[in-house]
């Protein structure tokens, strides 16, 4: 059944290949990108110099007998490539470290979201009626919210944690997928195949998961990619704002708030760094998002 | 008419069970908040009948929910249907006062920071359709994919660092400088300045505005990037834009003024939908550039465990941006005759 429904999207993604090349180089240049980061986080204990939290700019100060106090921010020399912060901890390692937290927190707010949005956009689309407008009336009301007001009181509500913080995200995503899907399902429950496999006697669940579904996942996927991007900005956001993750831990968003009383001060590295990586990772799934709805998306296709 | 009538009728009752939902979301969102606001207010070391009373005089030791009518739900659903959205723990005033007092701050950087990205999206997106294909089309177009993936508060670190500390040419924090004393009438320094002829001000505020609203404007404008050059695109194709240039109209004119005119009503709806993503953002940029607003208050009651503050602050938010989404919902039905029904 896996392959059944996989396989139809899969040779769809091929046949659209060809025709469109300058979306699947934005694709492919977003997955390299994303793939250099997925792998260094992996593998960040052997890629790191340093560990995420030891002071190593004392001991370089004592040993070149610098001027300066012990954990005096260094900027970026041959030993520390991106410097070294306010506790003489390596800026380098520590984004090795932190793209783990970034990364672990938003794509698990955006899978939790895609298993609770899915399947009620299946449901209220499907049966209609006082369900769906229950439900959309639900939606709707979570949608109309600023997302990152939301996840703040989510995340003031449920304290700090990397658990608590992915489901203050993904709370304010789940409206996203029901849109999606249930908009889908309204427009493929009329379509005559469906028909035809009612009339065959199919019932709603086969209709709805070998139907309806596999229609579904070319948009689902679109969404996940773009949501993805977007839930790492909004954990930045609450890290940024001292709310939802531990403050020992080693992260971009946290780096950051910390890094922000250094703007007077010049040491440019602290807050430079770990800013462009969430960016870059955030493109990342940006570009594989709105490639693939270009290529998915014949409405936009341009002559 | 008759049909817009009912449309915006349905349109307003459609608004009014959201509010509901929103308000018991709130509610219960609140009221689960770990710690006690009572000993967070007095200090943990206050003796026990000092804090019971508190509680008492607060309403606290109700009942949250239950099916009598005097429990801490019904208090607040008729205190807000009454206007009154509670007293800060905090800074012991009517959370009402303290909205009115940071509000402008934040509607002033948000109008700027819009306007920015209109201006500025709307011209490039025109001018990239213009040019289609062309290097500076797939530029623009780039930066519009990427402006999406910007932190604001990191771009706003970066101006700060910048234009702030390295050319030293804008404030970076605050919304006026210490010398001036701004006259307040609407909160609005700006425009507080022009009625009270003080220009001193109007330059002061201005000054400080640019940091700030260009870090949100150019978080905020590549969809509107993306939608110009879309719609322009799109209209482009018109016949009678294929008349206009048959008639020998310049290029220039029929692109900047017979199509863009037409691809302006999507824009519109646009920045509605656009405001709850302002409003987003403009915590995070307030809190960036010390800017005394909203946000700024929102993060403080987090902080202080002031839940009516941040209860109503959140209220005043999502009502904001529902009152929004109305209003451009029913400017729509007006321009636009397709959308009723």
């Amino acid at each position: 059944m896996v392959s059944g429904f996989l396989s139809k999207p899969f040779r769809f993604f091929i046949s659209m290949s060809k025709e469109h090349k300058g979306e699947w180089y934005i694709i492919v240049a977003g997955a390299l990108i994303l793939f250099v980061i997925i792998f260094s986080s992996v593998f960040a204990g052997i890629i790191a110099p340093y560990g995420p939290v030891t002071d190593v700019a004392s001991p370089y100060i004592k040993e070149h007998n610098l001027d300066l106090r012990a954990a005096t921010p260094l900027p970026p020399n041959e030993t520390f490539i991106m410097g070294t912060n306010d506790l003489g901890f390596d800026v380098f390692s520590r984004i090795l470290f932190g793209s783990r937290t970034v990364l672990l927190v938003s794509i698990a707010a955006s899978i939790f979201s895609a298993l609770m949005g899915i399947p009620i956009g299946l449901l209220s689309g499907f049966y209609g009626g006082k369900v769906d407008r229950t439900l959309s009336l639900l939606m709707d009301s979570i949608y109309s919210f600023p997302g990152l007001i939301l996840a703040i009181a989510l995340a003031a509500m449920l304290g700090p944690g990397v658990t608590n913080i992915s489901v203050a995200i993904a709370v304010i995503y789940v409206p996203t997928y029901f849109r999606i899907v249930r908009g889908q399902v309204l427009s493929v429950k009329e379509e005559l195949y469906v028909e035809a496999a009612r009339s065959i006697g199919a019932g709603p669940m086969t209709i709805m998961t070998k139907y309806v579904f596999p229609n579904v996942i070319a948009s689902v996927v679109v969404i996940f990619s773009l949501n993805v991007a977007d839930a790492i900005l909004t954990e930045a956001g609450l890290s940024f704002l001292g709310l939802g993750l531990p403050p020992d831990l080693p992260d971009w968003g946290i780096d950051l708030a910390k890094g922000k009383k250094f703007v007077p001060s010049g040491y440019w590295w602290i807050i430079t760094f770990p800013g462009l990586m969430i960016m870059l990772v955030a493109l990342s799934f940006t570009m594989i998002g709105e490639g693939l709805n270009e290529v998915l998306n014949p409405r936009l296709k341009e002559k | 008419m008759r049909a817009l009538l009912s449309y915006i009728l349905t349109r307003i009752l459609l608004t009014i069970p959201m509010i509901f939902i929103l308000l018991t979301l709130v509610f219960f969102i609140i009221r689960v908040m770990p710690g006690d606001p009572v000993k967070s207010m007095l200090g943990a070391h206050a003796p026990k009948e000092t804090m019971d009373e508190v509680r008492h005089q607060l309403g606290l030791d109700k009942p949250i929910i239950d099916f009598s009518t005097n429990n801490q739900f019904v208090d607040y659903m008729s205190a807000f249907f009454h206007g009154d959205l509670g007293q800060s723990l905090w800074y012991r005033v009517p959370v009402t006062e303290k909205i009115a007092q940071y509000f402008p701050a934040t509607l002033e950087l948000s109008f700027f920071a819009l306007l920015f990205a209109v201006v500025f999206g709307v011209a490039t997106g025109a001018f990239a359709a213009h040019k289609r294909k062309s290097a500076a089309d797939y530029s623009i177009r780039l930066f519009g994919i990427t402006s999406y993936s910007i932190p604001v508060f990191w771009l706003g670190l970066m101006l700060q660092m910048i234009f702030g500390v390295a050319f030293d040419w804008f404030p970076i924090a605050g919304r006026i400088g210490a010398r001036v004393s701004p006259q307040v009438i609407t909160g609005l320094y700006v425009v507080d300045g022009i009625i009270t002829l003080n220009f001193e001000q109007v330059a002061s505020a201005l000054w400080h505005l640019v940091l700030p609203s260009t870090a949100l404007g150019l978080i905020l404008c590549g969809i509107f990037i993306r939608l110009t050059r879309a719609n322009m695109l799109g209209v482009l194709k018109q016949d009678y834009v294929l008349a206009a240039n048959a008639r020998g109209i310049p290029k220039r004119r029929v692109v900047y003024k017979h199509a863009l005119k037409n691809a302006f009503v999507p824009i519109l709806t646009m920045m509605g939908l656009e405001f709850a993503y302002l409003m987003s953002g403009a915590v995070l940029t307030e809190t960036t550039f010390s800017w005394p607003g909203m946000g700024s208050f929102l993060v403080e009651s987090v902080n202080y465990r002031d839940f009516p503050a941040l209860q109503g602050t959140i209220i005043f938010i999502a009502l904001l941006v529902m009152g929004i989404s109305l209003l451009v919902d029913i400017l729509y039905a007006i321009i636009d005759p397709r959308v009723r029904y």
